[in-house]
């Protein structure tokens, strides 16, 4: 009777396969489970006590997901990509898949959340994207979030983006902004694109040009004013950096 | 179904033919070995107080050097000015960069560019020095005779050109954040590079 019902609930969120594995649509399962997980509790720490569906809810199909995905793991990184999670939103006509490595970010935990929120913040920022963020987004095909990475990265074949949970929290231990995190999701889309047109990707102009797109865009992801100065600094730092190491490297 | 068609031909033809490029960029490294980028990285967010510019010495040693596995490095950086708080992100590309060079002292490019991590999470903003106090206490605090040690984790290629003995060397940069520090934006930055040490990477 329990895998009736299972089977019933896990039909209502549309999904793909993509090489094989599910991808469940983003915004079906944001409104039939989005708010069915009991608490953001646990952080980087695993939390047993968190079940899907408590009171009554409907059970979330990506507590139960779980799909080696060790594919997309980079070679010699030594990643553990054999259990996670699949989700995909369509952005502008095209899908973008976001994998949830669940070996590391443990299912319903604040980091399990955040990520789901920064998905959710970017979607829901797309609209109101220039259109060199646009352009960016489109060159990105997979987004993961993982503990494993030891810092985020993009990597330009495949398109996709790595990114270390750890780095959802500030010093101060408090969590990074939705808007913060889908920012940077654009600015590391954007690397991705300029190696799509043969610019130069990595470096000090294609970090510039990506801050850039990331300050441009602060209305549409609702970036403070905080972290729009912060971006803007990076920016303003002297650039004599680049001259030094070209004409005397030290 | 066109949508998912779309997908898997990203997903799965253009990875196996990442498979192919992978390998062809073994071939491509060989001519970047004449053309060095040099390294780069964004300033590491750090607080020092306005007029005690911190000293630091830094050094790095090797723990893992082979091009089937992990690079594994460890940077300590010592202080011996003024008080020094740095970001708890410090890390390849925020804040620290490589650069290898040759035996003869050529400047060498890695085998892959190392990506750049998007900018590390911003800090509170603070507009009084008891704020700026209590975000000391968050970061961490490099104290004379205290040394910070970073462990840092890279793919191989994205450090050494291939296998042979490099001289390898860390570039650490960092910003002052202070917004009491009156200096000029140029001087709100410190540079400081390790001395070389010799590596033989394994293939």
């Amino acid at each position: 009777m329990c895998r009736i019902v299972l089977q019933l609930e896990l039909s209502m969120t549309d999904s793909i396969i993509v090489t094989g594995h599910r991808y469940y649509e983003f915004r079906s399962w944001m409104s039939d489970y989005g708010g069915s997980v009991a608490s953001g509790e646990g952080g980087l720490e695993p939390n047993p006590t968190l079940e899907p569906g408590e009171g009554g809810g409907p059970v979330d199909p990506l507590f139960f997901d779980s799909e080696d995905r060790s594919f997309l793991a980079p070679t010699l990184s030594g990643f553990d990509l054999t259990n996670t999670a699949g989700l995909y939103v369509n952005l502008n006509g095209r899908n973008v898949l976001f994998v949830i490595d669940k070996k590391t970010i443990f299912y319903g935990s604040e980091v399990w959340q955040k990520a789901v929120s920064i998905i959710d913040r970017l979607t829901f920022s797309f609209d109101l994207l220039n259109a060199a963020a646009r352009a960016a987004i489109n060159a990105l095909d997979i987004v993961i979030f993982s503990l494993q990475p030891n810092r985020s990265f993009a990597d330009v074949f495949p398109r996709r983006f790595f990114y270390d949970v750890s780095e959802f929290y500030r010093s101060d231990g408090s969590l990074i902004s939705d808007a913060f995190g889908a920012s940077n999701i654009v600015h590391d889309a954007n690397h991705i694109l300029l190696y799509d047109q043969n610019l130069n990707y990595v470096g000090h102009s294609a970090e510039v040009a990506s801050w850039q797109l990331q300050v441009d865009n602060s209305l549409a992801f609702g970036l403070q004013i905080y972290e729009t100065s912060y971006l803007q600094s990076l920016i303003d730092n002297p650039s004599s950096q680049d001259e030094r190491l070209q004409n005397a490297p030290y | 179904m066109l949508r998912t068609k779309r997908i898997k031909r990203i997903c799965g033809g253009l990875f196996v033919i990442g498979l192919l490029a992978a390998a062809a960029c073994v071939t491509t490294s060989a001519s970047s070995l004449s053309e060095p980028t040099f390294a780069y990285t964004p300033p590491g967010y750090a607080l020092w107080d306005s007029g005690s510019s911190p000293q630091l010495t830094v050094n790095i040693a090797v723990s893992a050097a082979s091009m089937s596995a992990p690079a594994q490095m460890q940077v300590t950086l010592v202080n011996h000015g003024g008080p020094l708080y740095v970001s708890n992100f410090l890390n390849t590309s925020r804040g620290i960069a490589w650069t290898i060079q040759s035996k003869d002292g050529r400047y060498l490019s890695s085998k892959e560019p190392l990506p750049i991590s998007p900018p590390q999470p911003p800090p509170e903003p603070v507009s009084t020095k008891a704020a700026l106090e209590v975000v000391k206490k968050r970061l961490t605090e490099i104290a004379p005779g205290k040394p910070y040690t970073v462990n840092v984790r890279e793919l191989p290629q994205w450090i050494y050109p291939g296998a042979g003995t490099w001289q390898l060397r860390a570039v650490i940069v960092l910003k002052n954040y202070n917004p009491f520090d009156a200096a000029a934006p140029k001087d709100r930055v410190i540079r400081t590079l390790s001395d070389p040490v010799l590596v033989t990477v394994s293939p």
